[in-house]
């Protein structure tokens, strides 16, 4: 099933739903810097999953769409305030892990 | 004295459009008190226990226990109101509001010893003053972002004036208001895309204070006697309110549309994240008339 997603003044093309229901961690990771980097207009190379994601200003209104895109492709509801309550990337990646595991393939 | 101040803050029309989008579409997600407002947690207390706790705080901080007369400015539901005849002995409250239908949803509770005016605090002009004045969740519609920011003092400094003018000597005023966080300049929080979305889509024609300017209009009326920076409680509160949103969804989408919901929801978790970092407080004021 595809999403599509109207570009928006980001300028996103539309993406489809990704089977993420096989991935490992660093799919994970490179997903979200992926969507960081297009959130924060950065080039995801420049975007360090160890890195505070404070670091990158990451606006509230922009860690609420994300929240949203990463609850519909993981079927769960997470907190809002998801991008602050882990410190990194990768500490984030982690903690999604188990839901991931839990979502059936596409 | 009436003071002959024309239109201050945000409009009637303003204030109707976010809260007469019908009673029922807050129900479903509001406690039962309908307090809109942050609420005061302790221990496991469900939401309408914090709430609870929250207008006995106020109820003890602005002296209306037992209270010949209180006043409820910005009385919203009348949560606060029932509160005070029922639990706090209060003899008499009156309260304000700019809106039609929660006024009309107060009379249908048929409170004794209670008062609700469909009016300004600008235009209130009681016989005698009163022992006590809450004000919760209201002063945050006094000012709109078009506003300089002398406008906005003076805006808030007629507010705390008329309310010296309607308190009797030496009593005591609890006002509960959410503010702009100091941790980053106030230009920052009001430019942000998250504050646009905000005032175009929720809160028209208002732009919440900043401690500064509150301290500036009050300074040589009332004196200082607590403020508490109760952020995460009101962090708490959305996410129970966003739980409850999301519990009752399809009701909630009957009532008012897919869109609006989707906007509702987008604003809960926004404010979530406001008052988790910081962006946003909230302050539970004592003052004293001087």
């Amino acid at each position: 099933m595809s999403h599509e997603r109207n570009s928006d003044h980001r300028g996103f093309v539309s993406d489809v739903l990704p089977d993420a229901s096989r991935w490992q961690q660093e799919e994970l990771e490179r997903w979200l810097v992926n969507k960081v980097a297009a959130e924060v207009a950065m080039n995801p190379e420049e975007i360090d999953v160890n890195t505070p994601i404070a670091a990158y200003n990451l606006d509230s209104l922009a860690a609420v769409t994300l929240v949203g895109e990463l609850e519909t492709f993981l079927e769960c509801s997470l907190s809002p305030a998801l991008f602050y309550e882990h410190s990194t990337i990768r500490a984030l990646a982690r903690f999604l892990m188990p839901q991931l595991a839990t979502i059936k393939p596409r | 004295m009436t003071a002959t101040l024309g239109q201050v803050g945000a409009s009637a029309a303003a204030i109707r459009h976010h809260y007469d989008i019908g009673n029922g579409f807050y129900r479903l997600w509001l406690d039962p008190t309908m307090n809109y407002s942050c609420a005061l947690w302790e221990g496991s207390d469900t939401l309408e226990a914090a709430q609870r706790r929250k207008m006995d705080y106020h109820a003890r901080e602005a002296r209306a226990t037992g209270a010949d007369s209180v006043l409820d400015i910005g009385c919203g539901w009348g949560g606060m109101i029932q509160h005070l005849v029922e639990r706090n002995r209060a003899k008499q409250v009156t309260g304000l509001t700019l809106s039609h239908a929660q006024a009309e949803f107060i009379a249908k509770r048929r409170l004794d010893r209670t008062t609700v005016r469909v009016e300004g605090w600008e235009q209130h002009d009681p016989a005698d003053p009163y022992d006590a004045i809450i004000s919760i969740g209201a002063i945050e519609h006094f000012a709109r972002l078009d506003m300089s920011a002398s406008e906005r003092v003076q805006n808030y400094r007629a507010f705390f004036l008329r309310c010296r003018d309607l308190l009797k000597p030496r009593c005591w005023m609890s006002l509960q208001t959410f503010a702009y966080g100091a941790y980053r300049s106030r230009d920052t929080n009001r430019h942000s895309a998250a504050t646009k979305f905000l005032s175009a889509q929720i809160f028209p024609e208002t732009d919440p204070p900043c401690l500064i300017e509150l301290v500036e209009a009050w300074d040589s009326q009332f004196e200082l006697v607590r403020l508490r920076n109760d952020r995460l409680h009101y962090a708490k509160t959305c996410r129970v309110w966003l739980e409850n949103l999301r519990a009752n969804r399809q009701a909630a989408a009957d009532f008012i549309g897919e869109d609006a919901l989707s906007h509702y929801e987008r604003y809960l978790k926004l404010s979530t994240i406001g008052f988790e970092t910081g962006k946003l407080d909230l302050y539970r004021i004592t003052l004293r008339k001087n």
